[in-house]
């Protein structure tokens, strides 16, 4: 998992990243940790799309 | 590579070019990207540098996040056909290497560098590339720019030949003050067709997945990328998701 290529493309700080989805590097997930690593994937990607979305309206 | 202009501001306010530098010191830019593999791409883990193979001296080589080998190739000025034509060659000679004969190769570098070649291929599930015929290479071109309509040469070579060219270009800035400066420049060629190698990654992923019982798991992360609009990616033993806009970027592997 690669914490600069979240914050690069969405684009986000990389503490939010790490807040999400946690560290850079290789992880062994069990269930329930990998269903959270989702649902943290896509709470980043939809508040990136909102913050851009909310910017070109100002 | 599309040509930057840069300005300092001063203390007082006033901006000052920043005059541009040639990328002449090949083994300069060798050494920076030996010691820094982020140069070119996030997570590559340099295994050797002036490796020999049959058709000469292979600049750089590294294994990537998704356990891909990468041949790295370097030019002073900028890349042109010729280096295209140089890099396929070793890659071509890489390719052909026995398991036994890569480990040779490789074993007095990852000795020096304290590195261990199972652990790594382990680690990035990658391990059955030492079999040749498992094998999976990029090849990588670094250089100060690219001659015309070398992407779309690029891009007919992986069409033909399915070895996926990448082009990092470099632009070298020398500020009258500090160190200096380098702004790089990503072209990779995208591959939107499924090649034959992906169609059969597919196959050895499916049964894998069924063998470890975990199957929903990477189904759920394929819908859940689906619907955000990600890009999803499979290759022999694992699934890249990337960015919409570029499909080559590695997000996570599964």
């Amino acid at each position: 998992m690669s914490v600069e290529t979240f914050a690069e493309f969405f684009p986000l700080p990389r503490a939010a990243v790490i807040e999400r989805i946690g560290r850079e590097g290789y992880k062994k997930f069990t269930e329930r940790e990998f269903t959270k690593f989702l649902d943290g994937v896509k709470a980043l990607v939809l508040s990136a799309r909102a913050s851009s979305d909310a910017k070109k309206e100002a | 590579m599309k040509k930057f202009a840069l300005w300092q501001r001063s203390k007082d306010g006033s901006l000052i070019r920043v005059e541009e530098a040639s990328l002449e010191l090949e083994e300069d830019l060798e050494s920076w990207i030996e010691n820094d593999p982020d140069l070119l791409q996030k997570g590559l883990k340099i295994v050797g540098r002036q490796l020999h193979v049959e058709a000469g001296p292979l600049d750089l080589l590294a294994i990537d996040p998704l356990g891909r080998w990468v041949v790295i190739e370097l030019k002073r000025g900028d890349l042109d056909r010729k280096t295209v034509a140089q890099a396929l060659d070793y890659e071509r000679c890489f390719s052909a290497l026995s398991a036994q004969e890569l480990r040779s190769k490789l074993a007095d570098y990852l000795t020096k560098h304290r590195l261990n070649l199972d652990e790594l291929l382990e680690q990035r599930g990658a391990i059955e590339s030492l079999d040749p015929k498992q094998r999976q290479i990029l090849v990588v071109l670094v250089g100060a720019g690219a001659a015309p309509g070398l992407e779309d040469f690029a891009k007919h070579l992986y069409e033909k030949f399915k070895v996926p060219i990448s082009m990092v270009l470099f632009q070298v800035f020398e500020p009258a003050r500090g160190d200096l400066l380098l702004v790089r420049e990503i072209r990779e060629i995208e591959t939107t067709l499924p090649s034959k190698d992906e169609l059969k990654s597919k196959v050895s992923l499916s049964a894998m997945t069924t063998q470890y019982g975990t199957q929903e798991l990477l189904q759920r992360a394929v819908d859940t990328a689906k619907d955000l609009g990600l890009h999803v990616r499979p290759w022999k033993t694992s699934v890249m998701f990337a960015p919409a806009s570029q499909g080559s970027r590695c997000l996570f592997t599964v």
